[in-house]
């Protein structure tokens, strides 16, 4: 296994190394190396919640030979390796804030009395794939909110983010005694046991509920049952070790003004986690709230300035992080080239809560890059669309998605 | 358009309206033609399609929600007279009321025929607050704080307990089961006897010891300078290390603060972090001076101090966030006053302060520092926390679970075979604070000599107070086989009678509202009545009265309500009414830019949530009329307030009723900062967003979504334009300025309130423009902002009607009493019975609203009719 330097203190001079060869957890069945599994395909998806700055975002020219806009030059070096969009949004997503629900959901109208959302990007490919990794997926967030969630179950219900970077730890890599594995698998059983009983009780209420009460009630079933399931994957996975990393626990940061900081830290443990295979579908929500002020510039050029700064350091952030993927592989080939990086946010003007032309960028995970795709600034194309592309790349036999009318026109896969 | 296709249309149309309406209709068959031919086709037809309403393709089948909302809106352009057009031959009075009648026979039959065949669903989950209250309440924890382990609830029709938003999933699910262990941990008594009941007196000086050290607050004896650590001057102190090695920090001296709080400046009082969740009495004793270089002299007036309870993380070191305010005290002129508050507090909560009242001022980085200074200061000698209080034990919680039952030492070789119950031992994990636990010793569990029957005593009390119902024989027969399996298979009483109680906290029947599908019953009538008025769980009352069947006799129905509105808990409903409604949960969306608002603080802001909440409080104890909703004569205010709203002779942080001076705008909801702050976005105001709030949520008539692909204005304070100039552009449009003339006014007389609800005349800015006057402004505060333009808050309502400014459009709003009643009375109607007002609810709404009118229209008389009404009693 190839070694990387982070950057952050905790992981310097530190190399990875796995105790677990990669993918043998999932295929117990033949010999480790006797025969390679099909190559894993992974996706990271990350949203800043209040708009980038247009202007220093969209590069001018489309196609290979664009020129890098100020906040694409600090992903210069990996130029060849995403491709920016312009002129792309979520059809019917509207409702300036409300929007950042529907980031990876794309669900219309998300202000509007009776909104129920759809199922997230990840989660939709997790119900396929989800069971080759310990954790089906990751929702995480930096955010000083515990509402701050990209990803939404079938039914809308959002998933609370794991906004720890060091709980994260804590969950892919430590593990207890014998003792206390026991215990979590004795508990994981009683837990069965419990939802087994409190989904009989609720077919005891379904016989008295008129036909819509029950369909309503028959939600509730479902959410036990998919519990339980869950519940029942988990202790297959206790007794097999996690995988252990030569790297110190974090320390989070608490204060939110640091989020360029925090979002780095964030940024160090989903490489730990891609890595490891612990999970090979990510979301993060990037709560940038504590700058929500000045989004509202009003275009006065201090304003301005300062969160151009900022939205650079985000940037560098980012560049760091596809720096690490790229420096890190996984039999032969980069965990960049096998991990699709999806960066964007849910407005396309904060000053003036505009939802189109929505600033994003896909990197790495195997598609032909390195071009501006540009399509119409007044007739937006749908993101939707590069979703597809990406549930196709993630291997789903799928073609549709949310709003989407096919998969990313000009995007292709290698 | 063509004849044959005009004819062919209506002719459908007649098939469903008459199929649908009333069974004599045929008479006026052709009444209805004639009506529609004559009236409506001539603009709204293929060709045309005037506001976008072509009627020859609109579909005709009510039971599809987008062309029933579309009828639903044809009849109501009818029925108001919007439509036909003025300019066009009008229908006399009895066609206009006869096509309306039939077009709402067809709507009400309609929205039957869907009832009838399942459409409505109205079985709902409890919201996070709703189940926070109940555990609250069945436990008698009344501070555990359970809302943020909890999935956020979505929200619908503006409320969040709306049946459509309740969805519910394996992550739902999942986080139950962590709540349901985690109230059970603090339910349980662990010990037979209380922990020891102690009073500490806790000093901030400690935590603000670097500040002391530079000069940004000091330390006083006597209402003097503490001659042994003398205010910072030329000098800071330094190590201050050595000087709580000596003691200084600890002698009890007063300490008195210059400095606000801020990003780096957090003050608490450092030495007390609790550690068994429960009741405690909280004494702390302010003042305020002026300082004068050195010289304590007295103060400009009453100042406030916060104190709040702030739940730390981890070891302490990261510090914490004010998880809420506990008050804002007086801090009268020299003289020390105690204020006393009894507070639950969880696990790791401590207790912080603010100079609230003072204006962000530091002196560390000043020459001379304190001994320089020239300015207000706020006095805090000393907090006393006495705790944790417990008048019986084992505590209520524990008796809800376990009764009577004895606690006893569980020694395992007199039990082999048997789990124990697991306890992890309590640990005081924040560094610097003092308190620590009792010792213990052994494990101790309650214990029964007869476990089964236990069991079932246990649970017949337990399960129907859970379930808000009676439970039968044969459920509670089930949870009793758990618990003999769960006996049989090694645990101990209190695992076994724990397992059955978080499996009863996860079923549905705790989780769920369930109720009969068309009246309620007396139990589900109770928990309508405690979930609208406590947001919770019935009482024992409401429960004994449903129980003897006597909830529903008028009367009693009434007193009930009364006294549910004098319970402390009733505030509860006013919280989170207010804070749907009137979006009062979104007042810390924004904050203020720092350059333009710089008086902005938070204190200003929790006195605005504090002004809504009191106000409705007084309209309700009161029983004012619904013109108050946009026009009053007096306020609830503080002395923040008063001086934002430029209103003389209110002294300190306490809000009370405050008669307003002739001609002042303030009063209602319409002018309160807490609205006025809402509807901007900390920059800017724009009449759009302010009149789409006022429509929808004071008028109950919701602007349509904008079309798409319209550019939003781009905000631009640089002091070169209005947004009105900027918006005119925008009104010019056709398309646009149907919905821009009935949206803007209101935004446009709520132009003269800034995005802080100061009063203006002119616009800030930042950049261009004059030299502004302080005015009200504390003269600590350096002004950072130009006046630019001025504002313009005239204009012109749909109907013609005109005003010049805010006063004038308050008092057309007033005017129409009977529009803002009835759309109260539709946002407690489903506020408080968890769904949608549709169409044919409109009639039963109206019927209350005449009912309160003809009793004075009073608001509190509103809520007893909405009560008494079928509506409520109906699911």
């Amino acid at each position: 296994m190839a070694k990387s330097l982070g950057r952050r203190s905790f992981l310097r001079g530190a190399g990875v190394c796995l105790a677990l060869p990669l993918l043998d957890a999932m295929r117990p069945a033949f010999g480790a190396g006797s025969r390679p599994g099909p190559v894993p395909r992974r996706m990271v998806a990350i949203q800043t919640n209040m708009g980038i700055l247009p202007q220093f975002f969209f590069p001018e020219g489309a196609g290979r030979d664009y020129k890098l806009s100020p906040y694409l030059q600090r992903l210069a070096p990996y130029r060849d390796q995403f491709t920016v969009f312009s002129g792309v949004s979520h059809p019917g997503v509207t409702g300036a804030h409300a929007a950042e629900k529907c980031f990876l959901t794309g669900t219309p109208h998300p202000e509007r009395g009776g909104f129920r959302n759809w199922i997230s990007l990840d989660q939709f490919a997790a119900e396929e794939i989800g069971n080759q990794t310990r954790y089906p997926s990751l929702t995480l967030a930096m955010s000083g909110e515990n509402t701050a969630t990209l990803s939404y179950t079938r039914n809308g219900a959002p998933i609370p983010a794991e906004r720890s970077p060091s709980n994260l730890y804590q969950q892919l890599f430590v593990q207890g005694d014998a003792a206390e594995v026991e215990a979590k698998v004795e508990a994981l059983r009683q837990g069965r046991s419990m939802l087994d009983f409190v989904g009989e009780q609720s077919k005891r209420l379904q016989r008295r509920l008129s036909p819509s009460d029950r369909q309503r009630m028959d939600q509730y079933f479902t959410a036990v049952r998919n519990l339980e399931q869950r519940l029942h994957t988990s202790e297959g996975w206790e007794h097999k070790p996690k995988p252990q990393v030569d790297v110190q626990p974090p320390v989070d940061i608490e204060d939110n003004q640091q989020f360029v900081d925090k979002s780095r830290l964030m940024f160090d443990m989903i490489k730990l986690a891609i890595e490891t295979d612990s999970s090979r579908l990510i979301s993060l929500f990037i709560d940038t709230t504590v700058i929500h002020n000045i989004t509202h510039h009003g275009n006065r050029p201090e304003v301005l300035d300062e969160l151009r700064g900022h939205e650079e350091r985000q940037f560098d952030a980012l560049a760091g992080f596809l720096k690490d993927l790229t420096e890190t592989s996984e039999q032969g080939e980069s965990l960049l080239d096998r991990t699709m990086v999806l960066y964007g946010t849910c407005m396309g003007s904060a000053n003036s809560h505009s939802n189109v032309n929505l600033p994003t960028l896909l990197a790495g995970g195997g598609f032909r890059h390195g071009r501006h795709l540009a399509f119409d600034k007044d007739n937006n194309y749908p993101l939707t669309n590069l979703y597809v592309s990406m549930l196709q790349r993630l291997g789903l036999e799928t073609d549709s998605f949310s709003t989407a009318t096919g998969t990313m026109s000009g995007l292709e896969m290698v | 358009m063509r004849r044959s296709t005009k004819a062919r249309w209506i002719a459908t149309l007649l098939g469903c309206l008459l199929a649908a309406g009333t069974s004599a209709a045929s008479a006026d068959e052709g009444a209805v033609r004639e009506f529609f031919a004559s009236h409506c086709l001539d603009c709204h037809n293929a060709d045309t399609q005037e506001g976008g309403l072509d009627l020859t393709s609109l579909k005709l089948n009510l039971s599809d929600t987008a062309t029933f909302s579309r009828w639903v809106r044809i009849h109501d352009r009818l029925k108001s007279g919007e439509m036909p057009p003025k300019t066009a031959a009008q229908p006399n009075v009895v066609e206009r009321t006869a096509m309306t009648d039939r077009l709402a026979g067809s709507l009400i039959e309609a929205e039957r025929a869907a009832r009838d065949a399942g459409g409505r669903t109205v079985v709902r989950r409890l919201t996070r607050e709703e189940y926070e209250n109940t555990i609250r309440d069945l436990f008698g924890m009344s501070g555990v704080a359970l809302v943020n382990t909890l999935p956020a609830d979505g929200s619908a029709h503006g409320f969040d307990n709306n049946a459509d938003a309740l969805d519910i999933s394996h992550v739902n699910m999942a986080k139950y089961m962590e709540a349901a262990d985690h109230t059970l941990d603090l339910a349980i008594a662990t010990q037979s006897q209380p922990p020891t009941c102690k009073t500490q007196r806790v000093s901030m000086a400690r935590h603000v010891g670097h500040i002391l050290g530079n000069g940004d607050a000091v330390l006083l004896r006597d209402k003097q300078p503490d001659p042994e650590y003398p205010p910072a001057g030329e000098h800071s102190h330094i190590d201050q290390g050595a000087h709580e090695r000596l003691g200084l920090f600890n002698r009890g001296s007063s300490v008195g603060v210059f400095r606000h709080e801020g990003e780096s400046f957090h003050p608490y009082f450092l030495e007390f972090a609790a550690l068994y969740p429960g009741r405690y009495r909280v004494r702390a004793s302010f003042w305020s001076f002026h300082w004068d270089k050195g010289r304590v002299l007295p103060s400009r007036g009453v100042e406030a101090a916060r104190l709040s309870v702030v739940q730390l993380q981890r070891n302490g070191r990261h510090g914490g966030h004010p998880s809420y305010v506990l008050g804002y005290f007086d801090a009268p002129s020299i003289d020390s006053q105690v204020h006393e508050v009894e507070v639950w507090l969880n696990y790791k909560d401590a207790f912080g302060f603010n100079a609230a009242s003072l204006a962000p001022v530091v002196n560390y980085s000043r020459k001379g520092r304190a001994m320089a200074f020239v300015g207000p200061g706020i006095a805090c000698d000393w907090l006393d926390v006495e705790g944790p209080l417990h008048d019986v034990w084992p505590p209520p919680a524990h008796r809800a679970l376990f009764g009577d039952l004895p606690i006893v030492e569980f020694k395992r070789e007199e039990h082999p075979g048997v789990a124990p119950p697991q306890r992890t031992s309590l640990k005081q994990e924040i560094i610097a604070v003092t308190n620590r636990p009792d010792p213990t010793s052994g494990v101790w569990t309650v214990h029964s000599d007869q476990p089964l029957q236990d069991a079932d005593r246990l649970l017949a009390g337990f399960l129907p107070r859970a379930f808000r119902r009676p439970v039968s024989d044969d459920v509670r027969a089930q949870y009793v086989a758990k618990v003999a399996e769960r006996l049989e298979a090694g645990d101990c009483f209190e695992l076994a009678m724990r397992w059955v109680y978080r499996a009863a906290l996860c079923s549905p029947d705790f989780l769920y509202h369930v109720e009969p599908a068309e009246k309620l019953d007396d139990y589900a009538l109770a928990s309508r009545l405690s979930y609208f008025f406590w947001n919770s769980m019935p009482d024992e009352r409401l429960t004994k009265l449903a129980a003897s069947g006597k909830l529903r006799d008028e009367q009693i129905l009434h007193d009930e309500v009364e006294r549910m509105l004098r319970d402390d808990k009733s505030q509860r409903f006013v919280d989170n009414f207010l804070g749907q409604w009137l979006k009062l949960r979104k007042i810390a969306a924004n904050d203020p830019d720092r350059k333009l608002y710089p008086e902005f603080s938070a204190y200003l802001q929790d006195s605005m949530v504090a002004e809504t909440r009191a106000y409705f409080r007084e309209l309700l104890d009161e029983n004012l009329d619904a013109s108050h909703l946009v026009r009053s004569d007096f306020a609830m205010l503080n002395e923040k307030l008063a001086a934002h709203y430029g209103v003389e002779g209110v002294s300190g942080p306490q809000i009370r009723r405050v008669e307003l001076p002739k001609g002042s705008p303030r009063g209602g909801f319409l002018t309160q900062a807490s609205i006025l702050k809402i509807t901007a976005n900390g920059t800017t105001t724009s009449p759009v967003p302010r009149g789409a709030f006022v429509m929808e949520h004071l008028l109950g008539e919701p602007p349509p979504p904008p079309p798409p692909n319209v550019a939003a204005i781009e905000p631009d304070v640089r002091g070169a334009s209005t947004i009105r100039e900027q918006l005119a552009k925008h009104r010019s449009d056709a398309v646009c300025a149907t919905c821009h003339a009935k949206m803007d006014p209101p935004g446009f007389a709520l132009e003269s309130f800034d995005v802080i609800g100061g009063f203006r005349e002119r616009y800030r800015s930042i950049g261009e423009g004059d030299k502004p006057e302080r005015g009200k402004i504390d003269p600590f505060i350096p002004l950072s902002f130009r006046l630019g333009p001025a504002v313009d808050a005239s204009g012109e309502l749909p109907d013609g009607r005109k005003f010049d400014d805010i006063r004038q459009f308050q008092d057309l709003l007033a005017a129409d009493t009977h529009g803002l009643l009835t759309n109260l009375a539709r946002q407690l109607a489903v506020y408080s019975t968890g769904r949608a007002m549709t169409f044919s609810d409109r009639q039963p709404i109206e019927s209350l609203v005449s009912a309160t009118e003809k009793q004075g229209g009073g608001i509190r008389t509103l809520i007893h009719e909405l009560v008494q009404s079928e509506l409520f009693h109906t699911r």
